[in-house]
């Protein structure tokens, strides 16, 4: 074969074990950025962190966000709320920035897979 | 008391016992006790739960005189054991190891609705032998408000849908497929009434095999939980709170032509197989991710490696 050729599809193959761990990555993470509050399953985000900073600025003592299914959740402790989900949505981010990182130093497949 | 109550105050009981629960019987193929001893030492060091095997006579001491190791994995792996015999119904699958090896065995797999009578816990998460946690996500099941919790969607290792329409819906344009894989129910009376429709529904599989028009044959509990999930819906799909989809879907699976090329200490390189051109491969690597691993011959290949990651 071509040599360019073969190094085109060496590239290629390496693009798609990237982009594959990338996509692995990624929905770990959005799996991190899960908690239970009140018995209901909520997703950490940025809009929500700012909705709650938002409604405790404001001095709402409660106030109502969804839970993963559109189920209305009420949350009567702001304060307790945004800690929670400050925190689970750190370790999240954290997470995929270090597994990110990781990814792009990777320079082969082998490393990429951590076969070596 | 309203019955929404009744299930907080179970989820909130410091006495509400949690658990993990596991059906293993060995056929001539495979030996599903040693599978569901690494699933479960999963679990334990994953998170932290008791596990119950529910097995037979046969399948236990065929397991516990393969190695010399087998009587520690037992014990390690297990709370409690429970013997209940399977109905021995002729139901044989036709398995695969990787594209290029197949072969077919028994597989018992009938009384696997009886789990909501055998669970010893308030709160149980029914494991297949063949899944690995590899993380605490599960955990948040138990404190989600929704007797019935399983997985809907899944994802191969590829990051896509599943290659093939039976892992997606039951027909060509049937009703979604919803995965026994991993099942969370409370003791609740519509738990109650979930497992009733599928002991219902397992009785009468032929007919609801015409009716919803999925292949002849194997009896598959996806199949009959998604068709009870279906009439407890009132034949209509939706999602709600009381049949919840567990945390982290889609659930992630290594598909019966996928093999295992190594573990090292953290995770897992596997070669997925490409469906469409069964001669090429990408490699993966997964780590902190709970997988399906329904190639279980390749778990066998690298047993040891894979308990390693547990122990």
């Amino acid at each position: 074969m071509d040599s360019k050729l073969e190094k085109a599809l060496d590239f290629s193959n390496f693009r798609q074990t990237l982009y594959n761990q990338q996509q692995t990555l990624f929905s770990k993470v959005e799996d991190l950025k899960l908690l239970t509050y009140r018995d209901r399953l909520i997703k950490t985000s940025e809009q929500l962190i700012a909705l709650t900073k938002t409604m405790i600025d404001l001095e709402y003592a409660e106030f109502v966000v969804d839970d993963v299914n559109g189920n209305p959740v009420k949350i009567d402790d702001p304060k307790d709320f945004l800690e929670n989900i400050v925190n689970t949505y750190a370790n999240a981010k954290n997470e995929h920035f270090q597994g990110y990182e990781k990814i792009r130093k990777a320079r082969s497949i082998k490393k990429l897979v951590n076969f070596e | 008391m309203k019955k929404s109550e009744k299930q907080d105050q179970l989820k909130n009981s410091s006495t509400s016992s949690k658990g993990a629960i596991f059906f293993a019987y060995n056929n001539k193929e495979i030996d599903y006790v040693k599978l569901a001893c690494l699933s479960a030492i999963s679990v334990k060091a994953h998170m932290q739960i008791p596990t119950t095997l529910i097995s037979n006579t046969g399948s236990i001491e065929s397991y516990k005189h393969s190695t010399e190791k087998s009587s520690t994995f037992l014990r390690t792996a297990f709370d409690t054991i429970i013997k209940e015999e399977p109905e021995n119904l002729h139901n044989v699958r036709n398995y695969y190891d990787t594209p290029y090896a197949s072969y077919k065995a028994q597989f018992e797999n009938s009384n696997k609705h009886k789990v909501f009578e055998l669970s010893p816990y308030d709160q149980t998460i029914l494991f297949d032998v063949d899944f690995l946690v590899n993380n605490a996500i599960l955990n948040l099941a138990f404190d989600v408000n929704s007797p019935i919790q399983l997985y809907r969607n899944a994802q191969t290792l590829k990051n896509t849908e599943p290659d093939h329409n039976l892992d997606r819906r039951l027909n060509d344009a049937g009703i979604p497929l919803y995965w026994s894989t991993i099942i969370y129910f409370d003791k609740s009376p519509i738990s109650k009434m979930f497992f009733d429709m599928w002991a219902h529904v397992k009785e009468n599989y032929d007919y609801y095999q015409s009716l919803y028009k999925f292949p002849e044959g194997l009896y598959r509990t996806d199949f009959a939980v998604s068709i009870s999930m279906h009439l407890l819906k009132n034949f209509i799909e939706y999602t709600d709170d009381v049949f919840a989809e567990l945390p982290a879907s889609p659930m992630k699976y290594m598909s019966y032509k996928d093999d295992i090329s190594s573990v090292d200490k953290n995770g897992i390189v596997f070669f997925v197989n490409d469906y469409k051109e069964e001669w090429k491969n990408i490699l993966t690597y997964s780590e902190g991710e709970n997988l399906h691993m329904m190639n279980k011959r390749a778990i066998e290949r690298h047993y040891n490696e894979l308990m390693g990651l547990y122990v």
